[in-house]
């Protein structure tokens, strides 16, 4: 006959039918002839007993579903989805506000001069007879306000002379030679640089010259023939209209993504 | 005959295979009835393991919602086992929460809703019989209380439910050895713990007085 220590699990094992055929038997014997066993199964199977007695807790409610709480239950769950989208707001900002920054930048400190340089512009500058009949080609060539008013503002009589000045920097006593359209200028092609030049008359001598079509054509060089021969590089100011808008991108970005924070 | 008029005969005869297949297509109405049927099971499970009547309840919400849109993911087998593993993964969720943010207990306070509440008593039986009942139960919750979870779970699953030892291993993603030494030692513990708190147990439920010691005497 088997003598052993008999477990709390095998007694509980036993109590659900969960032990083996042979182990069950030999256990079923134990039990009919060992009083202090009996009563260990007893005090075992006392909480089964009660468990399977005591009520079960009443729901405070039903917990019946509806479509809107399924709905909603998935509009949480999107918007648990959110910190992506958030991290996307946030990086948007921070470039926004970047550019925002160095185009305020650019309005504030580098003042307000044309990006293209004396040789860009000339091309487009170009007054020909065969351009003269193309609308459209003279729309393309047409000066910006700011070069226009550089190479007006080149002509003052109280700038002092200078052998090697460029035509932006043109003395009084070589005073720009300007073609007006009324008068008979014959475009021409400058040797040196291939550029159409328009020539402009001053005292009988025949200087290069820009001009757009229906307005004055612009001199190039001084009296004496020399046409600039170095580009003029200055900086290119951002239009105000992009740095508020750009300000207000920031602004919009901003808000978008605290409110995202918030939610 | 439509299709929801074949549920609706259906739902008469409670036939669970086929209210869950109807629930899979998205109707709404028999997954209510699957809700009503396990809701109290799936309260009791979550107040057992969160020990809070209000955790309890939004987690037996949050449980049906998210079996409602998880639905199509069962693949047969028990219902039950896996809708209670959902609300006992979501307790436990809830638990380690709560251990990271410690919050007073609606229990601190004692329990108020019955106590406050007679009508919550079963209206069939004695008035004194129903209030050991609830004496009994409070005494139990109590008991188990002290035991941790994973052997709560198994009581409760196997002892108070009548789960098969198969099923409650499902439900508590374990091996069949695990449950059966878990319900063990909780059985053990429970054992001890109630010869302490014998002189509060109702007397029909005391050792001394149950027909099985009067035979082992």
């Amino acid at each position: 006959m088997r003598r052993q220590r008999w477990s709390d699990v095998e007694l509980s094992a036993y109590l659900d039918g969960q032990l083996n055929e042979k182990t069950r038997g030999a256990l079923a014997t134990a039990l009919q002839q060992d009083a202090a066993l009996r009563r260990r199964l007893a005090e075992l199977q006392q909480p089964r007993q009660l468990m399977r007695v005591a009520p079960l807790r009443e729901t405070p409610r039903n917990y019946l579903l509806t479509p809107a709480m399924v709905a909603e239950s998935s509009g949480r769950a999107s918007q648990r989805r959110a910190p992506a989208r958030l991290v996307l707001l946030r990086a948007m900002a921070t470039v926004a506000a970047a550019a925002f920054a160095l185009l305020l930048g650019a309005q504030l400190y580098l003042g307000h001069a044309p990006l293209m340089t004396m040789q860009d512009a000339a091309p487009a500058a170009l007054w020909t007879e065969e351009l003269a009949d193309e609308p459209a080609a003279v729309e393309a060539l047409t000066f910006s306000q700011e070069m226009e008013r550089e190479l007006v503002e080149v002509a003052p009589e109280a700038a002092p002379p200078s052998e090697d000045a460029s035509p932006m920097e043109m003395p009084a006593e070589a005073p720009l030679a300007v073609c007006l359209p009324e008068e008979d200028c014959d475009p021409i092609i400058t040797e040196d640089n291939g550029l159409l030049d328009t020539p402009l008359r001053s005292g009988g001598t025949e200087v290069p010259s820009v001009g757009i079509a229906g307005e004055e054509p612009i001199a190039l060089a001084d009296t004496n023939g020399a046409i600039a021969p170095e580009p003029v590089l200055s900086f290119w100011t951002p239009p105000l209209w992009l740095t508020v808008a750009l300000g207000l991108l920031t602004a919009l970005l901003g808000w978008a993504t605290w409110r995202s924070r918030r939610h | 005959m439509t299709a929801s008029r074949v549920d609706e005969a259906t739902w008469e005869n409670w036939d669970e295979e086929q209210l869950i297949a109807a629930a899979q297509r998205g109707n709404l109405d028999a997954f209510n009835e699957l809700l009503l049927f396990y809701q109290a099971q799936v309260y009791n499970l979550a107040y057992h393991l969160l020990r809070d009547p209000a955790s309890a309840d939004d987690a037996t919400q949050e449980t049906f919602i998210s079996a409602y849109k998880g639905l199509k993911k069962f693949r047969g087998g028990s219902f039950r086992a896996w809708l209670l593993r959902i609300v006992s993964n979501a307790c436990y969720d809830e638990m380690r929460r709560q251990k990271r943010r410690p919050a007073v207990s609606w229990d601190d306070f004692g329990d108020l809703d019955e106590e406050a509440n007679p009508h919550l008593v079963d209206e069939g039986e004695r008035p004194e019989e129903g209030l050991q009942r609830v004496e009994l139960r409070q005494l139990l919750e109590r008991t188990m209380a002290a035991l941790p979870p994973e052997q709560r779970l198994a009581l409760f699953l196997v002892d108070q439910l009548g789960f098969s030892y198969q099923e409650a291993a499902t439900t508590m993603e374990v091996r069949l050895g695990t449950v059966k030494s878990r319900l063990a030692r909780a059985r053990a513990q429970m054992r001890d713990l109630l010869q302490e708190e014998a002189e509060l147990l109702p007397p029909r439920y005391r050792l001394e007085d149950s027909p099985e010691m009067e035979e082992m005497r």
